[in-house]
């Protein structure tokens, strides 16, 4: 029985270690890039002016409101097909799972926000600070410790939904897997591999969320869950 | 070239085809919110009512379930197992929405104050009556949010059942674009359509969450 | 006299801490019993192994002379004798006042919802909560009104006896006033109660015996009279100095 699993990691190993790198890449850059765009939406939303709040509003809820296999077929192949601009399949990927999840933690940053005691902006307000003094050293930093385990969870959905870039042709763990598959005829072998490791970088990554949660926390400043939670 | 051609709605043949995969997704939605609701309290139940090294093996259940991604799952029922398009597409959405809605079900148990049960208990209610008069009342009004969350992410997910081909709105709108040689406008068309849907049971859940909402009791986020 | 409660050499440690090292007392019908003593003596523990919401590992407890503690005991049919008000209130965040009460009616004494309206009303009615209040959910409440509601749901049990885990001490100040007021009125009433309290001047007030617990033994016992105007033991005597210097402060 695992024979098969032996065959296949001699065979294809290199095949699964360049899609897992694929998968950690889009990933972390897509969120990293998310968290940027989110940040700026969030502040936005909530001290921009009028307009600025209008649009980014509907930014977040247009994204919100559709699936991300969408706007992922709008950008490779729905942009290209007006003649504007044409993407790679790895950089249309990244951009549409960042434009995404920009949208879902621009979420996770207003509630954050909202959750710090209005007497605190008071007080800076008392000692002569500016609003956006006030959001830089005395907001943002208990935003971003109050919004780390929603954080986790969107690293976790993002790493998930990463394998859709199999639609858009990039060979990332999931394309490996069916690769595989296909050369093999060993679908549940392959597939539980691929599983296997998902699994295993979703436990990764959680605990690397959690060291870092631990070594950032303030005693009272307490957390956002976002979309789903794993571990 | 233009860049947003209109005509492309005018073949309305094209255009009541897709729409008509609406019906696909919503009997998508539905049948795998159903399995997953079933099979998530049956999950929950293991998580909380078993034993000790029973829940802990129903938990770790879960976790992977959840570890998953909900393409890889597809794939692994359609081409591992060799379950039909429609087969895989519905166990694939309802075991990924057990993982999910247990863990809602169970942290809205988790969330009722501990002192309450005590309080059922001193004035003489048997376990049974405490599950069925004082917990799972409460827990179905907190849960409301999250379950909504739960649903319109499952509404969402429904168009990675593309990778299977079954004929919901995304695969349909891809057939169509590919044939007419038009992507953009089509997957503008559905993105559309897709937000009303969201938005229309964004509605309905909101309503039904107003209805029963408590002072005190699970929070909206 | 009919003795309503015994407890007789009860024991309670959780892990290698011995909470209870071997108390024994009883109440009759018709007495007010206060406990008083300082805080990690024992005394909710006592409470809560009395009504089985923590299982005492060894002593007898007896209610109307039935052992609560042998194996056999329906425990929900003695539980529903025994009334607890709770230091947290725990009402059921899902009910109005009016159903938190009428709960154990229905789902206990399976009632009519019809039948239990009087018993209802008139529970409520002696914890002087007010009617407009009656279709409040608990969050709307003050704590003051919580714990009247929750004296309320106790009582509407018919109970034979209340335990009072510090009914008062989850309370801002000017709210403890009207639930004291609740109390003495169970006690005019001719309730069985034992009470754990720090409102030293209502258990003078109300008590027809109060009982020193320290260290999970009872010290001492007796009247108000011996215990705290002429208090002969030294730690007694201490305990009350801290009480009093306490409410100076506050």
């Amino acid at each position: 029985m695992f024979e098969s699993y032996l065959r296949i990691f001699d065979k294809y190993g290199p095949d699964i270690f360049s899609g897992l790198k694929l998968t950690i890449y889009i990933t972390i850059i897509s969120i990293i890039f998310g968290l940027f765009l989110g940040l700026i939406l969030a502040v936005l939303k909530i001290y921009g002016p009028k307009i600025l709040k209008i649009l980014s509003s509907l930014y977040i809820e247009i994204i919100r409101g559709t699936p991300m296999v969408v706007q992922l077929f709008i950008i490779y192949y729905g942009i290209p097909s007006t003649g504007l601009i044409r993407f790679s399949p790895f950089f249309a990927a990244i951009l549409g799972m960042g434009l995404n999840s920009a949208a879902y933690q621009a979420e996770y940053f207003r509630t954050a926000f909202h959750a710090i005691p209005v007497g605190q902006s008071d007080a800076a307000l008392s000692i002569g600070m500016n609003r956006w003094k006030i959001i830089f050293y005395i907001l943002l930093p208990q935003v971003i410790r109050i919004t780390i385990p929603a954080w986790t969870n969107e690293l976790i959905a993002l790493t998930q939904y990463s394998s859709l870039a199999m639609v858009l042709t990039v060979m990332e763990l999931t394309s490996v897997g069916k690769f595989i598959g296909s050369k093999t005829f060993m679908y549940i072998q392959s597939f539980t591999i691929i599983t296997v490791i998902y699994v295993i970088l979703s436990i990764v990554f959680t605990r690397l969320m959690v060291y870092f949660e631990k070594r950032l926390a303030i005693p009272g400043v307490s957390v956002v869950r976002g979309r789903g939670s794993i571990f | 070239m233009k860049i947003f051609d209109l005509t492309v709605f005018s073949n309305i043949s094209a255009i009541k085809y897709i729409l008509n995969g609406t019906f696909n997704t919503i009997f998508l939605t539905l049948t795998g919110i159903g399995i997953g609701f079933i099979c998530g309290s049956l999950l929950t139940f293991g998580e909380v009512y078993l034993p000790s090294p029973f829940n802990f093996i129903f938990r770790i259940f879960g976790e992977i379930l959840r570890g998953i991604p909900l393409t890889v799952l597809f794939l692994i029922l359609y081409l591992g197992f060799n379950l039909g398009t429609l087969t895989s597409a519905i166990v694939g959405l309802g075991i990924r929405s057990a993982a999910y809605q247990s863990q809602i079900f169970r942290s809205s148990l988790e969330a009722i104050p501990q002192g309450q049960l005590l309080a059922a208990l001193s004035i003489g209610l048997k376990k049974s009556e405490i599950f069925l008069h004082i917990l799972l009342p409460q827990a179905i009004k907190i849960m409301i949010p999250s379950w909504s969350n739960e649903f319109i992410t499952l509404l969402k997910d429904t168009s990675i059942a593309f990778v299977l081909g079954i004929t919901e709105i995304m695969t349909r709108a891809e057939l169509i674009s590919r044939a007419i040689g038009r992507y953009f406008e089509i997957y503008i068309f559905i993105a559309a359509i897709y937000f009303i849907m969201v938005r229309g049971s964004n509605y309905v859940l909101n309503l039904i969450y107003e209805k029963n909402k408590i002072p005190g009791l699970g929070e909206r986020r | 006299m009919k003795e309503v409660l015994k407890v007789i050499d009860l024991k309670k440690s959780y892990g290698k801490n011995e909470v209870l090292k071997g108390v024994s007392f009883n109440i009759n019908e018709n007495e007010i019993k206060v406990i008083i003593g300082p805080s990690g003596g024992g005394k909710s523990t006592l409470l809560y192994c009395i009504n089985f919401l923590t299982r005492p590992d060894s002593g007898k407890i007896f209610l109307d002379n039935i052992e609560l503690t042998s194996p056999d005991t329906n425990l929900p049919k003695m539980r529903e004798k025994i009334g607890f008000v709770f230091q947290h209130f725990n009402l059921f965040m899902h009910l109005n006042a009016y159903n938190n009460v009428l709960m154990g009616l229905v789902r206990v004494k399976k009632m009519k919802i019809n039948e239990a309206k009087e018993i209802v009303e008139n529970s409520l009615n002696l914890v002087g909560i007010d009617k407009k209040l009656w279709n409040l959910f608990p969050a709307q409440l003050s704590g003051g009104q919580q714990q009247r509601v929750a004296i309320a749901r106790a009582i509407a049990m018919n109970p034979r006896i209340i335990l009072f885990d510090e009914p008062t001490s989850a309370l801002d100040v000017e709210l403890i006033g009207e639930v004291l007021k609740a109390i003495k009125n169970l006690a005019l009433k001719g309730m069985t109660m034992l009470l754990v309290t720090h409102e030293i001047e209502f258990a003078k007030d109300v008590a027809n015996e109060i009982i020193f617990l320290d260290n999970g033994v009872i010290l001492d016992k007796g009247s108000p009279e011996e215990m705290i105007i002429n208090p002969k033991n030294e730690r007694i005597k201490k305990f009350l100095g801290i009480i009093s210097k306490e409410k100076e402060n506050v």
